[in-house]
């Protein structure tokens, strides 16, 4: 197979998002245009009601504002929000081109999302108040299974503590006639499915999540719910977790359960824009709990990172934190979430040419064999708020089996599509603009997946992708960072995407003993680092962001990310160096993870990574969000000193922020009031 | 050295060795005959029976004359049975079980087969005549109800990953698993285990005689993508023997223990319920694994049922149960819940189980008619013993 990279002339006004474009030209040919896309779309002084208004005009079949958004929603004008939107590939594709006239200035794709999963005529509604005893504090989780029956989520009577749950992948109850993507429980909905799918005391879990809609095989659709270990079930466990002994009253549950990653969709899905909706739903749900009539704290954990994004605390994802996290200004709100586990994944590249007289670097990607998703690498440029940004640098690639491209500069109107034999794209090459507040120029390579079991995709070759970066006009303080989108199948999914990494020869993995290491050598020359991968997700002021520890052994574990961030002057200071503290996460290097709730009830699993170090965070905020006038993070560096953990060998504060904290989780033990 | 013998295996690969842990173990095997003469340490060989027929000439001595005179046997009489080896017992009991029941089949727009229940008659008369009633009557569901269900095959199959020890350990009959939740073991409950073995055997015969009338494809028939993780057995796919099997155990054992006299067992029917979560289990797995659909498994749970009801009837001259199976108004889209068919705490089939296309199972108690088998009711009495606990306080 031969391949030969062609120069693309621009087609209409320049995309916004690259992988958001790649997607939609290239990717998803056989998903038919009627098909409701998840989209998150960032509006630029403009209302929900006036944008509505104008798609109508020229789209009126293609868009659906979810019911979440109520009446002062859609009238309110803020300079700029995030919306969840499910929208046609017509109307996405306008939205995503600079000057589309809509006030859309950013556009993030997520899923196709089964028409029948949707209730279009849905409407909004004003949800009702709940009075509570003063001490309580909201707990909420986003997850993608989430075994809300398990013991540790009832009462001492029995009763669910979950007042809220709302189930995204599944077709609505059309007589809830206020959700516009899946089935939302309430308490006393969720009480009387237990009540009536209990036997002899024990509870038919198969029939209870079947009926939830979290679970239908005959639909050939996955749940981990259906496994022993899932991991929205386990985090919950830590973060709000109590036995039916401790009869705990005060920790009302709100909850969303996200699809589950669907491999049908090779391009390269994102649950970014049900993440965005069910942020707006539990925001809604968690006002109403108000005591003396004033809303009652609100904790919320998310165990979910990525790779990519611009790590500056600019990114579309930390700004839609900050967006839900002010949503209510009566309402306190924290929010956990996890550092990542990507620091010796080697997905991050940091291209500089002031350490060195290299005139050019290069990075090797090793994209692998039946990768049946498309892979993503993203050099973010340095921040610049001119109208036309610097020629910073210029990026070839050398695919395995083909020649070296023409140069892509970090210039307007950049592109070029690596192409078969056929003449289909197999690798698009192409520089867009992340607009303010990121204000950075973006060169994405977009690869096709390197296998496929339909015969007419066009299959990228796997091997060694050579990506050299030139110097143009990046000043010596000046960095380019680049990082590989997160592509692998999680444990527990069907197979599909392998995860790309960066294979260059001076990387050195391995310390003394041949113990991985994890962190960069001094005096590392290598380009691929393991600093600076801290969750792409992770990297706003507001949120706690928990590295993992090793009880035992008293380290780090090997996984977890660590800072810094990428300087913007949109953040004088840094928002964080890294985390903010570590918790555990593995009992030993033997005995790995912690016990938490298992699939079923009474079942209790291990399971480890930052994901479950961050609700143990959660655990012990919201014993003291009530009375701390402070901000959450301030809250936890307080918190590090009171319950301090010492780790080994003093770990920089780009790993372990203020330092390992102990947190005992016990299920009978209530909380305690701080 | 012999083990218990649970009849003519489901998969025909692992054989109800099933038993394996503890067959291997000997600790059952000590309890047969053979398995007895050997801890003796006497092999059967050439040169054993040349060493008896030695030592017999040897020591035989002149013939002697005036001997005591015998007792003759007591004819077709269960005080027999304790002398008897477990093999020769199984054959009695398999004997008074088989000879209840007949079996018709007729084919309409599809399959269906009626298992027959012997009644009334005389059985000590010279020469014997019988009635029969309808027991079980199963209709195969439309070919395109199994087409349909091929999506649970595909939903179920991202699960084997973590049902996979399980559905290689429950190929062959699944005992340790029940012994995880009632106290069955070879030294404590040898009785039980013999009538349990007793019980799958006729099920087994009855079940295989069923599905090779109901004659229904296995899912890799219909579908190259179902990838089955272990063996397709070749018997048929509907009823699900497994289902059957395992309905059958756990609702034995559940009358066991429910009729024990014991406090925890009687109140409550926590015992039963999880007896009945394992069968469901079990049978599901079947589904995961590849070599079944839902509606198999449901079926299967009729037929168990009613057998074990059967049985038990056979054992005690109790009641019995009539029920009915129509494939024709099975829904495609119903997976397997055993819940529609049965109320453990009360030990009760319900009379009308209802999908989305209709009534699909039905059930009706019956009472008692005709005597109880005298050698099964020998052995339900002596495994029914094996439960009773004892009382502190005398």
């Amino acid at each position: 197979m031969t391949y030969d990279w062609i120069p693309e002339a621009g087609d209409g006004p320049a995309p916004i998002d690259a992988v958001t474009f790649t997607r939609l030209t290239y990717g998803v040919s056989s998903v038919p245009d009627t098909a409701w896309w998840s989209a998150m779309i960032e509006l630029d002084q403009t209302s929900i009601a006036e944008f509505q208004q104008a798609v109508a005009q020229d789209f009126p079949q293609d868009l659906l504002v979810p019911a979440a958004y109520d009446a002062n929603d859609r009238a309110a004008r803020p300079e700029r929000q995030f919306v969840a939107i499910f929208a046609r590939r017509a109307l996405v594709d306008v939205l995503n081109r600079h000057g589309n006239g809509y006030g859309v200035v950013n556009v993030h794709l997520g899923l196709v999302t089964p028409a029948d999963w949707l209730n279009v005529d849905a409407e909004p509604q004003t949800v009702p108040v709940a009075e509570v005893a003063v001490d309580t504090v909201v707990t909420g989780m986003i997850d993608d299974g989430l075994g809300i029956a398990h013991e540790l989520f009832r009462k001492g009577n029995g009763s669910t503590r979950v007042d809220y749950c709302a189930i995204l992948p599944t077709p609505p109850d059309l007589r809830d006639v206020h959700t516009s993507q899946g089935r939302a429980w309430n308490a006393r909905q969720i009480d009387s499915l237990l009540q009536a799918l209990t036997w002899s005391g024990f509870l038919d879990e198969e029939q209870f999540y079947t009926e939830t809609g979290q679970i239908d095989l005959g639909a050939g659709k996955f749940s981990p719910l259906s496994l022993q270990r899932s991991h929205g079930t386990h985090v919950m466990g830590l973060s709000t977790g109590y036995a039916p002994v401790a009869d705990v009253t005060t920790r009302p549950i709100i909850c969303a359960v996200l699809p589950p990653r669907v491999v049908e969709d090779t391009s390269g899905i994102s649950l970014l824009p049900s993440l965005c909706l069910a942020l707006q739903m539990l925001s809604k749900r968690a006002s109403r709990f108000q005591s003396g009539g004033r809303p009652v704290p609100f904790v919320l954990n998310f165990s979910y990172g990525n790779f990519s994004g611009p790590h500056d605390g600019t990114d579309e994802v930390s700004r839609l934190f900050e967006q839900f996290l002010a949503a209510d200004p009566a309402q306190k709100r924290w929010m956990t979430l996890p550092a990542g586990n990507g620091n010796l994944a080697r997905s991050h590249g940091v291209i500089a040419f002031a350490e060195t007289d290299r005139s050019e670097i290069e990075l090797s990607l090793r994209v692998l064999p039946d990768d049946m998703t498309a892979s993503h690498v993203e050099f973010w440029m340095p921040y610049s708020k001119a109208k036309t940004p610097r020629d910073f640098v210029s990026v070839t690639v050398t695919p395995p089996f083909g020649p070296e491209s023409a140069t892509v500069d970090a210039k307007k109107g950049q592109k070029q599509t690596l192409r078969d034999r056929k003449g289909q794209v197999v690798a698009t090459l192409l520089y867009t603009y992340e607009p303010a507040p990121t204000a950075r120029g973006v060169i994405t390579l977009a690869i096709e997946p390197t296998a496929s079991l339909s015969g007419d995709r066009a299959l990228a070759p796997s091997g060694r992708w050579k990506i050299t970066a030139k110097q143009r006009e990046l000043s010596p303080d000046k960095k380019i960072e680049v990082w590989i989108r997160r592509d692998q199948t999680l444990p527990g999914y069907r197979p599909g995407g392998r995860q790309s990494y960066f294979d260059n020869g001076d990387y050195q993995r391995f310390g003394p003993f041949g113990r991985p290491l994890p962190v960069d050598p001094p005096d590392d020359i290598c380009p691929v680092r393991r600093s600076g991968t801290l969750s792409g997700f992770a990297d706003g002021s507001s949120p706690m962001v928990v590295a993992a520890y090793t009880e035992q052994s008293r380290q780090l574990s090997d996984y977890s990310a660590a800072g810094p961030l990428t300087e913007t002057p949109m953040s004088p200071t840094p928002f964080r160096e890294g985390p903010d503290a570590a918790a555990k996460a593995d009992q030993s290097d033997v005995i790995w993870g912690v016990l938490s709730a298992g699939s079923r009830c009474g079942s209790y699993v291990r399971l480890n990574g930052t994901s479950v170090a961050a609700p143990r965070v959660a655990r012990l905020a919201s014993e003291h969000i009530g009375n701390c006038e402070h901000s959450a993070r301030e809250w936890l560096a307080h918190a590090v000193q009171e319950a301090p953990f010492d780790l080994a060998d003093k770990p920089a504060h780009t790993r372990m922020g203020q330092g390992g904290i102990s947190i005992p989780v016990e299920w009978t033990v209530g909380p305690k009031q701080g | 050295m012999t083990a218990e013998f649970f009849g003519t295996p489901q998969g025909a690969y692992g054989a109800y060795g099933a038993y394996g842990a503890y067959g291997y173990s000997g600790a059952y095997g000590a309890y047969g005959a053979y398995g007895a003469y050997g801890a003796y340490g006497l092999p059967e060989s050439p040169v054993a029976a040349e060493a008896l027929v030695t030592t017999r000439d040897g020591i035989v001595g002149a013939p002697l004359e005036h001997l005591p005179a015998a007792r003759p046997g007591v004819p077709n009489d269960v005080q027999n049975l304790k002398r008897l080896s477990r093999e020769v017992r199984a054959a009695i009991f398999a004997f008074e079980l088989n000879s209840k029941v007949e079996m018709s089949v007729t084919v309409d727009e599809t399959a269906t087969a009626t298992l027959w229940r012997r009644v009334g008659g005389d059985q000590d008369a010279a020469r014997p005549s019988f009635k029969y009633r309808e027991m079980v009557e199963m209709t195969a569901p439309r070919q395109d109800v199994f087409e349909k269900q091929l999506g649970f095959l595909t939903g179920y199959a991202d699960i084997r990953q973590d049902r996979g020890a399980e559905i290689l350990s429950q190929i062959a009959a699944p005992i340790p698993f029940y012994q995880t939740i009632s106290f069955i073991d070879p030294a404590r409950t040898p009785y039980t285990l013999e009538l349990l073995a007793t019980a799958l055997r006729f099920t087994n015969y009855c079940e295989q005689q069923m599905k090779y009338a109901l004659a229904v494809k296995r899912p890799i028939e219909l579908s190259p993508q179902v990838q089955p993780m272990i063996q397709t057995p070749t018997h048929g796919s509907l009823p699900s023997g497994h289902a059957t099997e395992a309905f059958v155990t756990a609702r034995l054992i559940w009358k066991l223990m429910l009729h024990s006299g014991t406090p925890q067992y009687e109140a409550g029917g926590h015992w039963g319920e999880m007896l009945m979560r394992l069968a469901s289990r079990i049978a599901v797995n079947r589904t995961v694994a590849g070599v079944h659909f839902p509606v198999d498994s449901a079926a299967g749970a009729v037929l168990g049922l009613t057998l074990a009801e059967f049985v038990h009837g056979q054992c005690t001259g109790g009641g019995w149960t009539t029920s009915r199976f129509n494939g024709l108004c099975y829904s495609p889209s119903s997976d397997f819940d055993w819940h529609g068919l049965y109320v453990a705490a009360n030990d009760h089939q319900r009379v009308e189980t209802e999908g989305p296309d209709g009534v699909w199972a039905k059930a009706k108690q019956r009472r008692p008619e005709g005597s109880k088998a005298p050698a099964l009711a020998w052995l339900w009495n002596k495994a029914q013993e094996e439960w009773v606990d004892f009382d502190p306080t005398t």
